[in-house]
């Protein structure tokens, strides 16, 4: 099991303690909330590093979800069946999407620079380590909702179920997008399986 | 987080090929199976070794793709809750929270009503002290001060009169401003209701996986049409679009 899979446990140990937590935040009580915050920005990191793998945009994109979980701290509702874990998965996921949608937007806007652009990742590349940066394109080039479901089951260690309720889509629809992601990365990586292996 | 269920199918090859091809090689992500049982079917079934060695192969390279360990949580709660104090007049929760104050404002509303009501009645009470004495019983210097007390009672009422017709006004729009608010709210309760109780969007699984195996469609491509007509503006602002009308109505209604 990955490590953000047993970080994943222990929270669910602390399910009631979350409970407490949130709805405190939701009276506007700000201790709570950075008692809450610190307790799950790393795993909100992870999936949004994940999801765009460079530093300061997964920090921007935890930092709005965090500030999502104060503005919406009042809508989690126990009744509804999600822990606050999976609904702050939930609140990062759709950062996520809004924020690749931003992005999609104003690459258009940017097409001019994509010379610039190109040399600057290019450089920014060279300096990263070489197996990472191969893993980043094969996964950065997954299409997002595929992408999505790989973070929340293979790397963040959630059950189909879980992501499903995350991706507000249906447990078989989780496994279809996990079969392709799979697929598309095992086609894309077999190049350099054995330089990546080794 | 639970890995076991009590429906779990006997396990055949393609059911083998199934999981590893949805959860990898590692048997511990198998939702219904155990290791042991999966093992077992593996070192009894040479077929499906190739394909086995193809997804750990796969599952050792994604192992090795690590988020950065040097995240400063502290020095991004603490960016977070500067950011959250800056803005703390903007969003949602504070809208509600203007909301949830109409709903109290609104007793303040019918308490102001009763208390006008209750200053007329008053007013109408202490009206007949006002009257003018009787010429007959009093002397003339007392039915000259009569006169020009007669004058300022005049004067009085008049007041009277203008003051409680602005406060039937004063009194009349409150009345309105709070029926507005009370159709406004109540179809935003209503819009709430109904989003809430909404069905999930529905994703026919079996043609989902019969694209898959066939290949004779991207079911990929229909469940994000699909998603994104029913989602879109969940994500934008986990808010449907007509509910978005409603809190501009209502939030407009302020000024």
């Amino acid at each position: 099991m990955t490590d953000s899979a047993k970080n994943a446990n222990k929270v669910d140990e602390n399910a009631e303690d979350d409970s407490v937590l949130i709805a405190k935040v939701a009276k506007g009580d700000s201790v709570a909330f950075e008692a809450l915050a610190a307790k799950y920005t790393n795993m909100l990191f992870s999936v949004a590093y994940r999801m765009f793998p460079q530093q300061s945009d997964a920090e921007d994109i935890v930092q709005e979800a965090l500030i999502k979980v104060w503005n919406k701290a009042d809508l989690w509702d126990e009744t509804k069946g999600a822990s606050v874990s999976t609904w702050m998965y939930r609140l990062t996921y759709n950062t996520c999407i809004d924020h690749k949608r931003r992005e999609k937007k104003g690459h258009v806007e940017l097409i001019d620079n994509i010379t610039a652009d190109d040399e600057q990742s290019a450089r920014a590349k060279m300096e990263q380590d070489e197996t990472q940066a191969m893993l980043h394109d094969a996964i950065n080039d997954l299409p997002e909702r595929q992408r999505a479901a790989l973070v929340l089951c293979h790397f963040e260690g959630l059950s189909n179920a879980e992501a499903a309720k995350i991706m507000d889509t249906t447990v078989k629809g989780v496994e279809g997008l996990l079969v392709r992601a799979r697929k598309a990365l095992q086609d894309k990586l077999q190049p350099y399986k054995e330089v990546l292996v080794s | 987080m639970s890995r076991t269920n009590d429906n779990k199918q006997p396990m055949t090859k393609a059911l083998f090929l199934e999981k590893l091809s949805i959860h990898g090689a590692d048997f511990a992500r198998w939702d219904g199976y155990d290791v042991a049982e999966a093992q077992e079917f593996l070192e009894k079934n040479d077929s499906v070794k190739d394909a086995y060695e193809q997804a750990q192969s796969l599952d050792t390279v994604l192992a090795s793709y690590k988020v950065p360990e040097d995240l400063d949580v502290d020095a991004l709660i603490k960016k977070t809750s500067a950011q959250i104090e800056k803005n703390k007049v903007v969003g949602f929760a504070d809208a509600k929270d203007k909301a949830a104050k109409r709903k109290m404002g609104m007793a303040y509303y019918w308490g102001g009503g009763a208390a006008i009501a209750a200053s007329l009645m008053l007013m109408m009470l202490m009206q007949p002290q006002t009257q003018t004495p009787v010429a007959e019983d009093v002397q003339p210097v007392e039915l000259a001060m009569a006169a020009e007390d007669s004058a300022v009672t005049e004067d009085v009422s008049a007041t009277l009169v203008q003051e409680e017709q602005r406060l039937f006004s004063t009194w009349e729009q409150a009345l309105a401003e709070d029926l507005k608010q009370r159709e406004i709210i109540s179809l935003w309760e209503t819009a709430d209701a109904r989003s809430t109780a909404m069905p999930e969007p529905e994703v026919n699984s079996r043609s989902v996986t019969n694209a898959v195996v066939d290949g004779s469609a991207d079911p990929e491509a229909v469940q994000i049409d699909r998603f994104i007509e029913n989602n879109y503006d969940v994500i934008e602002d986990e808010v449907l679009e007509r509910e978005m009308d409603l809190w501009e109505l209502y939030l407009n209604s302020e000024g």
